[in-house]
């Protein structure tokens, strides 16, 4: 093997020797890494648990699902191009996905659950399919009413208020999320709005199209090495609903949301956005404040 | 490395036990301290044991393998994203202490990004062709040779000084 205080190999260009410098640098310290216990024991542990958290969630949503009520409902679909392309419902269908050829299909990101965390693919099929459709329409609808650097907005596969945006390698979180707002003892009492200057925080009280009244919020944090990303959210409430639009930087390229606040407000205030929320509001796509997603 | 001998009707354990070394140094490169690799390591080896059906069914159960560590790795990492948005300022994480070039390479990989540094692992760590490396994380070869070509930069620049260290002492 070639050892890193040996000369460099011939004639070969200095990006090789990175690499042989780069390749030697592992190996030593993979070589010198602390010894491993055996993990196999302890995870088939957390595999078993795994397996039994996604049978529990399968269970919990299929009696949700009886509860909720969840199908004929008529949900408004767009087109790429923003404007409505039909008015009826692909999940009034009997077959509730809606082909290539009626709504561009915008193939989800997939995302491998961590532990603890169920993922949309533990849903049965009727209540997946249900929030795939949603999740279709609503990624549309926001990269038609987002800044175009976050476009192509896709679905996340993980949870249905998950999408990513952004071209070229960027990759920018976004969570648009309608989620039921608690209710009795597990109700809390909403957050106040408040800048806090050490932790980059801004916060504005503003008011969107009929009266409802929203928080714009710029989050400025530190992440790597002392740089810093920002990202920005919008949150109100709609119904008995708590709406929550927020965009991330890309943390491993270092690059801040390519929105403002203010940006996010002007989405919130779309006719569009407010139907799309109306819909999600009448037929709930995510777990009611205070309860525990996949356990 | 994996191999297919132990696709048996469960062949989970033999698998896991095989594989577990490479991986844990693969995740120690990527999370820079042994704690967490091990951590890694095992999540990785719990969702293999979970989707063991698939993983036994797949052509390279070791490929499989690969791609769930590095993709649950970065999972990781863009929760902490989310963590910073929550409004939670978040620290880097400390080297380990071990040999000078060690800790100089950790913390010179601690420099990286989260899915440059990945790339660079299973670049020049996995020995993994571009077209691969972008393909497990799902961006264009174009751009893993870039983020490759200023990353190397970045850790030769760091290395080159343990290199000389090194070889004076």
């Amino acid at each position: 093997m070639y050892v890193l205080m040996d000369p460099p190999p011939g004639d070969e260009p200095g990006r090789d020797d990175d690499e042989l410098l780069v390749r030697t640098a592992m190996e030593r310290t993979t070589a010198g890494a602390p010894p491993l216990p055996d993990l196999v024991t302890g995870a088939l542990v957390q595999g078993r648990r795994r397996r039994a958290r996604a049978r529990a969630a399968i269970g919990a949503t299929a009696t949700a699902i009886v509860g909720l009520g969840l199908f004929g409902a008529a949900l408004p679909v767009w087109g790429g191009d923003g404007e409505p392309v039909r008015q009826w419902s692909a999940a009034s269908r009997t077959s509730p996905v809606p082909t290539a050829t009626e709504v561009p299909v915008r193939p989800p990101v997939h995302i491998e659950p961590s532990p603890g965390e169920t993922s949309m693919a533990d849903l049965p099929a009727d209540e997946l399919s249900r929030q795939r459709v949603f999740q279709n329409e609503a990624a549309g609808m926001l990269e038609t009413l987002l800044p175009r650097a976050l476009g192509p907005v896709r679905p996340v596969d993980i949870a249905v208020n998950r999408y990513q945006g952004g071209a070229d390698g960027r990759v920018f979180p976004i969570s648009f999320s309608v989620r039921p707002l608690a209710t009795g003892k597990a109700a809390r009492a909403d957050r106040p709005c408040l800048d806090v200057a050490a932790k980059g925080l801004r916060c504005d009280e503003v008011s969107l199209p009929g009266g409802i009244m929203a928080q714009a919020i710029t989050a400025t944090g530190n992440a790597d090495e002392g740089k810093t990303i920002t990202g920005a959210t919008v949150r109100f409430v709609y119904g008995h609903s708590r709406v929550t639009l927020t965009v991330g930087g890309d943390a491993d390229a270092m690059v801040s949301a390519p929105v403002t606040a203010e940006e996010l407000v002007a989405v919130a205030g779309d006719a569009m956005f407010i139907e799309m929320v109306a819909y999600a509001n009448e037929h709930p796509m995510e777990a009611k404040e205070g309860s525990v997603r996949g356990g | 490395m994996f191999t297919g001998a132990s696709r048996g009707a469960d062949g989970f354990e033999e698998f896991a036990r095989a594989g577990q070394h490479r991986l844990y140094r693969t995740a120690y490169l990527l999370c820079g301290d042994a704690d967490a690799a091990r951590d890694l390591t095992q999540t990785t080896l719990a969702k293999l044991f979970q989707h063991w059906h698939r993983v036994r069914a797949a052509d390279h159960p070791d490929a499989y393998a690969r791609t769930v560590l590095t993709r649950t790795y970065i999972a990781e990492r863009r929760r902490r994203l989310r963590d910073l948005l929550a409004h939670t300022p978040i620290a880097a994480p400390a080297p380990a202490v071990g040999p000078e070039l060690t800790v100089t390479l950790l913390a010179a990989l601690a420099e990286l990004p989260p899915r440059a540094r990945a790339m660079v692992v299973l670049r020049y760590w996995e020995d993994l062709s571009v077209e691969t490396v972008a393909d497990l994380l799902r961006c264009s070869p174009s751009t893993v040779k870039s983020q490759c070509s200023r990353s190397l930069a970045t850790l030769r620049a760091r290395l080159g000084d343990a290199h000389l260290y090194t070889a004076r002492s």
